[in-house]
Order: C-alpha cells, then sequence, then structure tokens
C-alpha cells in the first residue's frame, strides 16, 4: 500500500514539475531554429506589397533569414530595431531584437550589409520580424 | 529693414516646420496587468505612428503578433484565445487632438478617436503629451483599457490571474516627414 502511494506521489510530483515547467518556460527566440526561407529584403517586401494575403501564407509566423541593407538602428534598454533596406514605397524589413540578442553596434551598421534572422509577424508599413539575430 | 525680411523669412520657415507631417516606424506601446497572482508585461517596438501637426490628426497601427512576452506560453495565449492574431492581425487607432502644441514644451493635449482592437470600433479618448524639438516630435500617453469592452473574452479559470483594466503605455518618437 505504501509502495503504491509512494508511486503515485512521485508520478504527482512529476506531472506538476512538469506543468510549472511548461508554465514558466521563457519565450524561446529563433536561435538554433532553421530558417524556413532565405530571402533577401526586396523579395520578402515585395511579396508583401504585392499581395499581403498570400504572403502570410508562406511567411507568417515563419523563421526567415533576410539579406539587406541596414538603413536605421534604433537602440534602447528593451533591445533594438534594425531597419533593412527601404523600398520606394516607403517601407522595409523591420527587424526587432530583444536585449539578450543585441546586435553588436561594432559588426553592423548604417549602409553596411547584412543577414538577420527572425519570426514573421506580419505586414505594417514594414514587413514585422521579432526575435531576431545576426547572421551575417 | 533687413531685420524685418529675417523675421519674416523666420515666421514662413516656422509655419512650414509646424505644418509637418512626422512619423515613426518603431513607436512602442506596452501593456502591463497587475493582480496579486500574476504579472503580465508585454512589449510591441514595431508601432507606426503619424502626427500631422497642422490638421492636429494623429494615426496608429501595430501588428498584434509583435508583442512580446516573457513566458511562451503568454504570448501564446494572448494571440490564440484573446485578441485571436490570427483572425484580426492588426489594432489601430485614427484620431484628433486637441490643445496648442509650443515648442520646446511638454504640451497636455486630449487624443480622440476611433481605436480598433479585435475587430470592435470603439470611441476612445485619453490624455497625452506632445513635446516638439528640433529633431522630432515626442508624444507619451498612459491610459486604462477594459479587455471585454474589445469583445475579448477571459476565461474564469484564468480571471483572477488578469487584470479588470490593463493599463497601457504609448511612446512615439518621430521624425518629420522630408
Amino acid at each position: 500500500m505504501a509502495k503504491k502511494t509512494g508511486f503515485f506521489l512521485a508520478l504527482a510530483g512529476i506531472a506538476l514539475a512538469a506543468a510549472l515547467y511548461w508554465y514558466t518556460k521563457p519565450r524561446q527566440g529563433v536561435g538554433g531554429k532553421p530558417a524556413d526561407w532565405q530571402v533577401t529584403a526586396m523579395e520578402l517586401y515585395n511579396a508583401y506589397n504585392d499581395n499581403e494575403q498570400a504572403a502570410d501564407q508562406n511567411f507568417l509566423n515563419a523563421v526567415i533569414e533576410v539579406k539587406g541593407i541596414v538603413e536605421d538602428i534604433q537602440v534602447n534598454a528593451d533591445g533594438a530595431v534594425v531597419i533593412l533596406s527601404m523600398q520606394p514605397g516607403g517601407g522595409g524589413i523591420s527587424c526587432r531584437f530583444s536585449p539578450a540578442a543585441m546586435p553588436d553596434t561594432a559588426t553592423i551598421s548604417r549602409g553596411a550589409p547584412a543577414v538577420i534572422k527572425g519570426r514573421c509577424t506580419g505586414f505594417n508599413m514594414d514587413v514585422n520580424l521579432t526575435d531576431c539575430e545576426i547572421i551575417l | 529693414m533687413t531685420k524685418w525680411i529675417v523675421m519674416i523669412l523666420c515666421c514662413m520657415v516656422w509655419t512650414h516646420a509646424v505644418a509637418q507631417v512626422y512619423i515613426t516606424r518603431t513607436g512602442s506601446v506596452s501593456f502591463f496587468s497587475k493582480t496579486p497572482l500574476e504579472d503580465i508585461k508585454a512589449e510591441n517596438r514595431q508601432v507606426f505612428a503619424a502626427v500631422d501637426l497642422s490638421k492636429k490628426t494623429i494615426a496608429f497601427s501595430m501588428l498584434l503578433k509583435s508583442f512580446l512576452f516573457r513566458k511562451e506560453l503568454m504570448q501564446e495565449h494572448f494571440n490564440d484565445n484573446y485578441v485571436e492574431s490570427d483572425k484580426f492581425p492588426k489594432s489601430t487607432f485614427k484620431g484628433a487632438f486637441t490643445g496648442e502644441v509650443i515648442p520646446g514644451k511638454i504640451n497636455t493635449v486630449q487624443v480622440q478617436g476611433v481605436l480598433s482592437l479585435h475587430g470592435v470600433e470603439k470611441e476612445f479618448s485619453a490624455n497625452a503629451t506632445i513635446e516638439l524639438k528640433e529633431d522630432g516630435l515626442y508624444g507619451l500617453s498612459k491610459f486604462r483599457l477594459t479587455p471585454e469592452d474589445f469583445n475579448i473574452k477571459i476565461p474564469g479559470i484564468v480571471r483572477d490571474k488578469i487584470a479588470r483594466q490593463i493599463e497601457v503605455q504609448v511612446m512615439v518618437d518621430c521624425k518629420p516627414v522630408k
């Protein structure tokens, strides 16, 4: 009887620990995840600008590696936003970095090419990528 | 005479300056829910905002999926169960403000307009501050929203973990449109 009780208590403990882990698990970035797409900033922007719904079918929630020219870098305590390759229409690729993955300003600068990986969250004047990290 | 010409030119430049439209694509909207059981915070730093000083109009647009939470499960619940971001991907505000914007000062204005969230459009007003500097326009507003006003249903099992009113903070650092 005592053996049975001990077994069920251990089982309940494991289930509780698993639930607690699942509940408190920090947001996972794109680190270590392979890119679903490798595109240029112009290809990604044009896809959204031409047909947002069709582009969402391919890119929304996907991990995307984008190659483009750094147009702007906005840094504050809560991370950074890098704008890649503004297009003639006025939009570009907006890449948000969390404080833990802040881009090194020694390796990234305005006017220089960069490859950035992030998760696509849609189109709002710019194509938005979050949880970004610098690849090159 | 020269003095008068300079003064007239300054007035012309100033008239042109105040007629400018200011925009940002990296505005910040964050919200905070505080209860004895849990604190929840999320921030979106990819907010598009435009302020037209001559018409005294303001517009905001943001993707709900661009709000980032510390915990993965919270972010999932926010997108899938509460704001249903696949169905209603954006939140927007279009409105106007009343009050004078004097350069170099922190001006308190009243903002009024229509806030769209979760497929619901609602009349909305809040106080805000606008500071016009040489390099741009800085705006700040803090207000509270009730999820139920936007048809966002919070299940009973987590009701005590989410505040009845959510504190929202909007911060924009807009540059003049050239």
